[in-house]
């Protein structure tokens, strides 16, 4: 059984978490034009959209993500500084494209941040947002400027650098091969290998995120992330928090650090977010954006089997025994248990009863 | 720490075993002869999923199994977000396009019989060329003679059963072969158990 408001208590101890670092409430209109996406496509692909037509004939679409009506909200004010935190539906398609599907998603972005502190405060907020999900959490971190850097050094060919960046994705072992194929130098395939497979943490494993490094820009990336990792190794274990470059290649909305937190309980990502900058410019502001969400929805539904369950099943027989289960019942409440009372009927096996009550009392 | 192995029915999923049981992780119920799915070694922690090769993605893909064996056409028509970190170097064949000798090509929509829908998709949308797809789960060879199809892809091993029913090659597309695929997730938490078995199984190679 869902327990809704569990789930809204949850989620206003995270509301409150971000409230204490500055961070305002924001709620906007579910509806944005349909420019703003179709001009922003990489975003999100246009078939997932969920369109809609107003009376005069306009359209619309029901948002599909949270942070670019923030940035396009951020980019009407006059602020050079927003830290904006939201607890909203998105709305897409299905799957297959042909329903709706709407979800919850929770997050904060960091509009206008300074310097690396801003970084250090986000990742922080990721790190102590997934310790609220399960204490078993990871928290995965890589950069798409690193990774372009090593990809278009490469090759000019478009076609190639996608195919590159696909088996990145997947940690292909035909990556190799297909460099070598391309005839591209040892050094450089011995390095990109690397990359492919790397997994670990920052401290531990430095040297060899250094061998990486063909560029200048590559060396001040790793110097930058090196210094924003210390910070946060101070306070979290290591082994929680690992660089990994290949959780994300969505490559053109986000410039820069990128993270994704994950959970034992749950196959797929749970947290996600990163650095884009280049959105915001979009709209015609200069200013650093840090954020990240939470996909809320894939967390209540895979904790909803257990943690819910009605502590008392009361059942009875008989009306007589039912009023004086009735009158233990209403003892029981009033010292905090949530107790319900049924009649004994077989339609429910004694099993499928346990997996909803604690305890079972016949009367 | 267990790992859960996904491992494809037939011959494949045999010779996969047969490496494992080679680096340690034999499990004695999964060589008695019975029609169990699933078999542990308490011993050797490790679990077995017996399961059709379509669905090993599948398993994988959703973190049930920790890791599967799969051949690369499964791999690509499952589309599943998997990683594909070793190349088991059997199972080798090639997927192909097919059609009744002589045939040639016309502008005119190509009618395609396949198992492999979302690989042919794909593939014709990469070259921009007008396909219609029929969708059919075995004995493939067959469309193109009683015309249901002009031609078929479909997976060619040795080449024999096209030569059989008069069919030949128009074009080779992407080399098969096995492959070890992992999850995503379950990578990143039982880092040091999985990378174990995939360092061992290199080994052996």
């Amino acid at each position: 059984m869902k327990n809704y408001r569990k789930e809204e208590e949850f989620v206003m101890d995270l509301e409150k978490v971000f409230e204490s670092y500055g961070y305002d409430k924001i709620r906007l209109n579910a509806f944005e034009r349909y420019e703003t996406y179709f001009e922003n496509k990489d975003i999100i692909r246009e078939g997932n959209l969920l369109k809609i037509i107003n009376p005069k004939g306009d359209l619309y679409v029901l948002r599909p993500d949270m942070t670019l009506p923030v940035v396009k909200y951020f980019s009407d004010t006059q602020a050079n500084r927003g830290k904006f935190y939201y607890n909203d539906s998105v709305f897409r398609t299905d799957k297959k494209g042909l329903g709706f599907g709407e979800r919850k998603q929770v997050g904060i972005e960091y509009l206008g941040g300074e310097n690396i502190l801003s970084d250090v405060e986000v990742l922080d907020l990721a790190v102590q947002t997934l310790e609220k999900l399960d204490e078993n959490y990871l928290l995965c971190i890589s950069h798409t400027e690193f990774i372009k850097e090593m990809v278009n050094s490469i090759s000019e060919d478009q076609e190639i650098r996608n195919q590159i960046l696909d088996y990145l994705y997947r940690r292909s072992s035909d990556l190799e091969s297909y460099l070598n194929k391309l005839g591209v130098d040892q050094k450089k395939i011995s390095q990109v290998t690397k990359l492919n497979l790397f997994f670990g943490n920052f401290e531990k494993e430095k040297d060899t995120l250094y061998e990486m490094a063909v560029t200048e820009k590559q060396k001040k990336i790793l110097e930058d992330l090196e210094m924003i990792l210390k910070a946060l190794n101070k306070k979290y274990p290591q082994d929680r928090i690992k660089v990994d470059f290949s959780i994300s290649v969505a490559l053109d909305y986000y410039n820069g650090l990128i993270f994704k937190g994950y959970i034992s309980e749950i196959r797929k990502p749970i947290l996600s977010g990163g650095r884009y900058d280049t959105l915001v410019k979009r709209f015609g502001k200069d200013a650093s954006a840090l954020g990240f969400c939470v996909e809320i929805d894939n967390y209540f539904d895979s904790i909803k089997r257990e943690g819910t369950k009605i502590d008392y099943l009361f059942l009875y027989s008989d009306i007589e025994s039912g009023f004086e289960a009735m009158e233990k019942a209403r003892e029981m409440r009033k010292h905090g248990k949530t107790v319900r009372v049924l009649s004994e009927d077989k339609s429910e096996s004694p099993e499928e009863l346990k997996e909803k009550y604690s305890i079972i009392q016949y009367f | 720490m267990y790992i859960n192995i996904a491992l494809p029915k037939g011959r494949l999923g045999k010779k996969s075993y047969e490496l494992l049981k080679k680096i340690g992780y034999s499990c004695k119920e999964l060589e008695e002869e019975n029609r169990k799915l699933v078999f542990t070694s308490e011993e050797n922690k490790v679990r077995y999923f017996w399961v059709k090769p379509s669905d090993v993605p599948v398993y994988v893909e959703k973190g049930i199994a920790d890791i599967g064996v799969a051949g690369v056409d499964v791999l690509l028509e499952s589309e599943a977000d998997v990683y594909d970190m070793l190349d088991l170097g059997f199972g080798k064949c090639y997927f192909a396009i097919a059609a009744p000798k002589g045939w040639k090509s016309t502008n005119r929509t190509l009618k395609i019989a396949t198992k492999y829908i979302n690989y042919s998709r794909k593939h014709f949308e990469k070259i921009e060329r007008k396909v219609e797809l029929i969708k059919l789960n075995g004995s493939v060879e067959l469309a193109p003679i009683v015309g249901l199809s002009d031609a078929i892809v479909d997976i060619v091993e040795t080449g024999a059963t096209l030569k059989e029913n008069n069919l030949e090659i128009v074009e080779k597309l992407e080399d098969i072969s096995a492959r070890v695929i992992v999850n995503k997730v379950n990578y990143k938490f039982k880092n040091e158990t999985i990378e174990k078995v995939l360092g061992d199984m290199k080994g052996e190679l």
